[in-house]
């Protein structure tokens, strides 16, 4: 056996048994430090079928932005806090295995027993050698053939920007809270510079404490207030906003 | 193919539609940002409507076109034109009906009786989303390959998820989102797995000459070969996903549900018209010479989802849900014009035409049904079945305009429905799919009994005197547009049939020249 | 120059995709099944590489770059999603939760 057989075999076997780690591990974490694995190794067969260019965006792309934003946003989210996905029945285990198999069993018919060939085309090693290397062939191909897919796909990655910014910014007070000027001090303040405004400025959009100039806010003299300060989640139903009388931030003393 | 730059510029004289489609979304991103605050949402419905009906009236451009260009990515021809017409009809319906959502926000009914705004949506993002949308799903209706293919779909997709998920302070609205990407992205990797066997062992991304190959390789012992099967199941599969077909369609009622109302009149239409749009690119232009094996799936297919849906229907009290099945059972009818499909189809087959017929139908009546309920949401109220109560002694217009949507789902004879069905019946007793006729025409008696409760519920039951809606001009217009065209675009459908069939005749040619 | 051939690396992206299918199909975890999405992907771009290796053309990795382009805007949106999703799944007990189940 020739050392790239043998290559294949040892990165194969990898991936393999690091996909399976990513269904199989407990924590999801973990599942994406397999997942991480399992790309290297996909790069790596990139690079023995002559896709250099790909490779290496396969690192960049795939493990180097995609994996760890995953791994961000698993720092950042309380998994047990989000819904399941499915309900979790035996039955749907057993049937994902059985139909797995079949799909399997499908495939490898389809590998070991396919006729039809495919028409070659002009992309041959000495023909990509020729002009450059791999990437040049490529650019040739994105530049030409797929210029249409080339400029659409910039519009995918513009969805993708404002949908992000649509839904992951934290919530505006926009509507009622906003009207009613429901302010948001953090408790957090160094003794003194407590205050509460001595009139609401009506200005939408900000909260009247930012708004106001310090000449609006009173000192507070001897203890310090507590000001509580509503969790802007507590908004989110309907039925909320019946527990207290009114809208308005809750002072204590 | 080969490695030699060829730089020709593109011909965009035959991409007009699809430019001012563009156009108009990059024009509302930046509208979003610099225009006054009072007149931000006047503005911006203004460039949408202006931009998709100067959109519809560029099609002209492309009709009798058959022509190509980007190198044979992007196709102008009849299929192409009617599509987008569909598209853009929607996508104008949309932003009518969407006005007073966008400017009231979602409402909700307090425990003391008074209307709350529980989510208001940014008027900017959704008009942009949409357009995107829209163009994305155009551009499937154009595609000449299946890289453009893939990209359209997933562009129209990716802009879906994100509109379901607009009203994200109700969970709601994120969970059917999360669905709905999830197994958007599942479907889209089985289409993609099927796309990659058919480059396999064709060797080419474009559908002419993947038709063209398959055609080549026809003289041995037929298409019995297992690669090419798993290739055309796993796009079976994967496009079965995106229209929600039944064994895929768990997704739906929970995206239908959650999503704002606008936005799922919107996602009821246009990413299912771009799934269809996929379907006939795909296996009518490129996989022609397979299409013994196709029509048996898509029959099947089709037979399941229109029982399934029909009979789970009945069981909703939540309107948006049991339309969201309706849904459903309408692309089994819309999968049989696709079964109906007939080998080396001629100009004289009438499946794709019904097909094509069927979306267009579906379209007003489907979006004049979910305005109904945007119009009653506006008084925090409007999905389940209670609220429709009372609704012919309240607002009688509307009660009308809801019969008559509910009769054209149904079916029932002078209105558009009818004549949609008609046609693809029959499509289907000309393929000789006699079976599938006869379910057509039981699974429609079967819709009988939750469309006309919904008549019934509004005729026969007392106000609950709840607060009324505020009627929006617009909207109000919408619904009546929409009613109207229910009423009467039936009777001008033997027109619009041979438009649609002249041009899906002519796909077919082309793909048979093609493979000679 | 290899002994290994086109079926190899087929077999490969074969097992692959399914590992992910499986995933998706027995996994409860969101952000799991998320992933176990993009192995599914990745399984195809193998393949779609594999192919392109086999006929000499580029085609396949042209294709595969795109979906590599759009699978980066996907997992944006996925993740969007998912916190916009935290956010609402921590403020509202777990009936509520269930809302869409049945």
């Amino acid at each position: 056996m020739e050392w790239a057989s043998v290559a294949f075999y040892l990165i194969a076997t990898v991936c393999v048994l690091s996909a399976a780690g990513v269904v199989i591990a407990r924590s999801a974490v973990h599942s994406a430090i397999f997942l991480i694995l399992c790309f290297l190794n996909i790069a790596a067969t990139f690079v023995m079928l002559g896709a250099e260019f790909l490779a290496v965006v396969q690192v960049i792309v795939y493990t180097g932005a995609i994996l760890v934003l995953v791994l961000f946003v698993l720092m950042l989210v309380d998994e047990d806090q989000l819904p399941d996905f499915h309900t979790g029945q035996p039955i749907q285990r057993i049937s994902g295995l059985i139909l797995g198999l079949i799909l399997l069993l499908e495939i490898g018919a389809a590998i070991t027993a396919r006729s039809i060939q495919g028409a070659t085309g002009g992309a041959t090693p000495e023909n990509v050698a020729a002009v450059g290397g791999n990437t040049q062939a490529l650019g040739r191909v994105l530049y030409d053939d797929n210029l249409l897919a080339f400029i659409v796909v910039s519009l995918v990655l513009t969805v993708a920007v404002i949908g992000a910014i649509v839904l992951a910014l934290p919530d505006r007070r926009v509507g009622i809270n906003q009207r009613r000027g429901t302010g948001t001090i953090n408790l957090g303040h160094p003794v003194g510079t407590d205050g509460i405004p001595l009139a609401l400025p009506a200005v939408r959009g900000e909260s009247p404490i930012a708004a106001a100039t310090p000449g609006d806010l009173r000192p507070v003299a001897g203890e310090r207030q507590i000001i509580m300060v509503r969790d802007p989640d507590a908004y989110t139903e309907v039925g909320q906003h019946d527990a207290a009388p009114d809208n308005r931030p809750l002072i204590k003393r | 193919m080969g490695l030699d730059l060829d730089l020709t510029a593109p011909d965009l004289t035959l991409a007009w539609p699809q430019l001012i489609v563009f156009v108009m979304t990059v024009v509302l991103l930046f509208a979003d940002a610099f225009v006054p605050k009072a007149q931000h949402f006047a503005t911006l419905t203004g460039i949408s409507l202006v931009g998709y009906i100067g959109a519809a009236f560029a099609l002209v451009t492309q009709s009798g076109q058959n022509a190509a260009t980007f190198d044979g990515a992007f196709r102008a021809d009849g299929l192409t034109v009617f599509l987008s017409l569909i598209i853009l009809v929607a996508a104008v319906a949309t932003v009518v009906i969407s006005a007073s959502y966008l400017q009231n926000g979602e409402q909700q009914l307090g425990s003391d009786g008074r209307l709350r705004i529980a989510n208001s949506v940014p008027a900017g993002e959704f008009y942009v989303l949409i357009g995107f949308s829209v163009f994305g799903a155009m551009l499937v209706a154009a595609a000449g390959n299946l890289i453009v293919l893939y990209i359209g779909i997933e562009l129209s997709a990716l802009a879906t998820y994100v509109l379901t998920a607009f009203a994200k302070r109700r969970l709601t609205s994120v969970e059917g989102a999360m669905k709905y990407f999830l197994l958007g992205l599942f479907a889209s990797a089985i289409l993609l797995y099927g796309m990659t066997w058919i480059y396999g062992v064709t060797g080419s991304m474009d559908l002419d000459r993947i038709a063209a190959h398959l055609a080549g390789t026809d003289a041995g012992d037929g298409f019995t070969d297992p690669a090419l099967l798993l290739g055309l199941l796993l796009l079976v599969v994967g496009i079965g996903f995106k229209m929600a077909a039944v064994p895929f369609h768990f997704w739906t009622p929970d995206a239908y549900d959650g999503a704002p109302t606008p936005v799922t009149a919107f996602m009821s239409v246009v990413p299912k018209a771009a799934a269809f749009a996929a379907a006939i690119r795909l296996f009518v232009q490129a996989l022609e010479p397979l299409s013994d094996q196709w029509t048996t799936l898509w029959a099947v297919l089709a037979l399941v989802t229109m029982v399934f849906g029909n009979v789970v229907a009945i069981a909703q009290r939540n309107v948006k849900r049991m339309l969201a099945y309706s849904s459903i059972a309408h692309t089994g009818y819309i999968m049989v014009g696709l079964a109906a499909y007939t080998s080396g189809g001629t100009i004289d087959d009438p499946s794709i035409s019904s097909l094509l017929f069927y979306i267009l139908a579906y379209t007003f009546m489907n979006i004049g049904a979910f305005a109904v309920i945007t119009y009653l949401q506006q008084r925090g109220v409007g999905m389940m079945l209670e609220d429709f109560n009372g609704l012919a002694s309240t607002r009688p217009l509307i009660a009308v305009a809801m019969t008559l949507f509910m009769a054209s789902l149904m079916g029932v004879p002078p209105l558009l429905g009818f004549y949609a069905k008609y046609y693809v019946i029959v499509a289907a007793i000309d393929a000789d799919l006699l079976w599938l006729a006869v379910t057509i025409v039981v699974a429609s008696a079967v819709s009988a009994f939750f469309y006309l409760r919904i008549v019934a519920v509004m005729y026969f039951n007392q106000p609950d005197g709840r607060p009324l809606a505020l009627p929006t001009r617009l909207l109000s217009g919408g619904i009546g547009v929409l009613a109207v065209a229910t009423l009467l675009l039936g009777l001008f459908s033997s027109p619009i049939i041979d438009l649609a069939d002249q041009w899906s005749g002519a796909l077919t040619v082309l793909g048979r020249t093609a493979g000679q | 120059m290899l002994d290994v051939g086109l079926d190899h690396f087929l077999f490969l992206s074969a097992i692959l995709f399914i590992i992910g299918m499986m995933g998706v199909l027995i996994r409860r975890n969101l952000i799991v099944i998320f992933m176990c999405v993009e192995l599914m992907t990745n399984a195809v771009n193998l393949s779609l590489v594999a192919f392109a290796w086999n006929l000499n053309s580029i085609d396949g990795q042209a294709f595969a770059l795109f979906i590599i382009a759009v699978a980066a805007a996907e997992a944006v949106v996925g993740l969007a999603i998912i916190i916009a999703l935290s956010r609402r799944a921590h403020t509202i007990n777990v009936d509520e939760v269930r809302t869409l189940r049945n």
